[in-house]
């Protein structure tokens, strides 16, 4: 079979759709009205709230730190999580702006490169969150409770809080988008916080690689 | 030009183009609500980008980036609910009653070569059809943003598989 039969093939295919196929032309208008949702609309839709669920906890922080201003490891903790949630928000609203600079009109490779890249996006953000892990054991640590808390706290409290950091140094060194690849745990904690879509975006990452360089 | 005759210009574009933008959407999509909801992407994505057409690039390669962009995308993530436009028609082909031996045949064909496309991954599947559609490796190369012999080399590898496939079941 020479190969140039697939492509008569395929014409082949053609006659027999434009025979068994008709376009619906006022839905077509429908969708020129922009009733219709885009991928990419869904995708900075999810970013928004995200956003907004943000803004609202950034401003809970905010007014927490205001009544505990007077408790040092109180507030040290709080600002931490004031600085991750910025942080985190402000990620997001990267990541919208880079999105409403992607053109389906690009060359495949740079288009689902850079789509990529933003799905995987969510892992920096991920980061970030592991760093203020240690202060979940401290924003709690009133003024009254680091005079009177007393060895048994003291005991308590110490090995945690070194648990937490050593737990926060170990995942921020090692969450990456190019640990994703590689190392299984990285993957399957991904995949474990239900961001199916970043692996398979990772995944898809190396697929484009593979595709560029063989 | 103005709004109306943008609108009718869009139609008629659409309708000049609908069956690559079908045989997309079925090498991409298993079901047929899968189906009509890339269809409806891809159009609303044609649509939204037309005014940003540079008139001296090739309109075909510019429309084989978005419908093929949509489709690589849309393939990867899960469906979502909302609204669905449905367009007319089945994707599947019509059952012909009174076909010949050699239109049986062919529709065989057809299948076979629809089966062995839905199993390629998501760019080989891009390349192939386009190699299908008999673009030329240069305008190929600039859809899919790599180099000709990069096309070239992807190509023949693809297309041996393909053969051997035919082999197998045709002899």
């Amino acid at each position: 079979m020479s190969t140039d039969e697939f492509q008569q093939i395929w014409k082949a295919y053609d006659v027999k759709l434009e025979k068994s196929l008709q376009l619906n032309l006022r839905l077509l208008q429908e969708v020129q009205s922009q009733k219709a949702r885009s991928v990419l609309r869904s995708f900075i839709a999810s970013r928004v709230i995200g956003i907004v669920i943000g803004l609202v906890y950034l401003a809970l922080l905010v007014i927490a730190l205001w009544y505990v201003r007077t408790q040092p490891v109180m507030a040290v903790s709080f600002v931490v999580f004031i600085i991750c949630t910025v942080i985190a928000i402000g990620m997001y609203m990267r990541e919208i702006g880079v999105i409403g600079k992607i053109s389906y009109g690009d060359n495949i490779i740079d288009t689902q490169r850079k789509l990529a890249a933003i799905q995987g996006g969510i892992v920096r953000t991920l980061r970030i969150s592991w760093v203020q892990l240690p202060f979940w054991a401290t924003f709690f640590v009133s003024n009254g409770l680091l005079r009177k808390g007393g060895r048994a706290f003291w005991m308590i409290e110490i090995p945690i809080t070194l648990f937490l950091t050593l737990l926060a140094v170990i995942f921020y060194k090692n969450i990456t988008i190019e640990n994703a690849q590689k190392k299984k745990w990285v993957k399957g904690m991904i995949r474990g916080a239900g961001m199916k879509s970043v692996t398979r975006a990772m995944d898809f990452m190396e697929e484009i690689e593979d595709f560029k360089n063989e | 030009m103005n709004p109306t005759d943008q609108h009718a210009a869009f139609l008629q574009l659409i309708q000049d183009n609908k069956g690559i933008l079908f045989k997309i959407s079925n090498s991409y999509c298993r079901t047929r609500d899968d189906r009509e909801d890339l269809m409806q992407e891809m159009v609303y994505q044609l649509w939204k980008s037309g005014q940003s057409f540079d008139t001296h690039r090739k309109f075909s390669t510019w429309m084989y980036r978005i419908a093929l962009n949509v489709a690589i995308s849309f393939y990867r993530r899960q469906r979502r609910s909302g609204l669905r436009i449905t367009f007319g028609g089945d994707l599947h082909l019509m059952e012909m009653e009174d076909r010949t031996e050699g239109e049986a045949e062919m529709e065989e064909k057809i299948d076979l070569l629809q089966q062995f496309i839905s199993e390629l991954g998501e760019l080989d599947k891009a390349l192939m059809i386009l190699y299908l559609e008999e673009r030329g490796y240069r305008e190929i190369a600039e859809v899919l943003g790599i180099t000709e012999t990069n096309v070239a080399t992807k190509l023949s590898r693809i297309k041996g598989r393909l053969k051997q496939k035919f082999l197998n079941n045709f002899l």
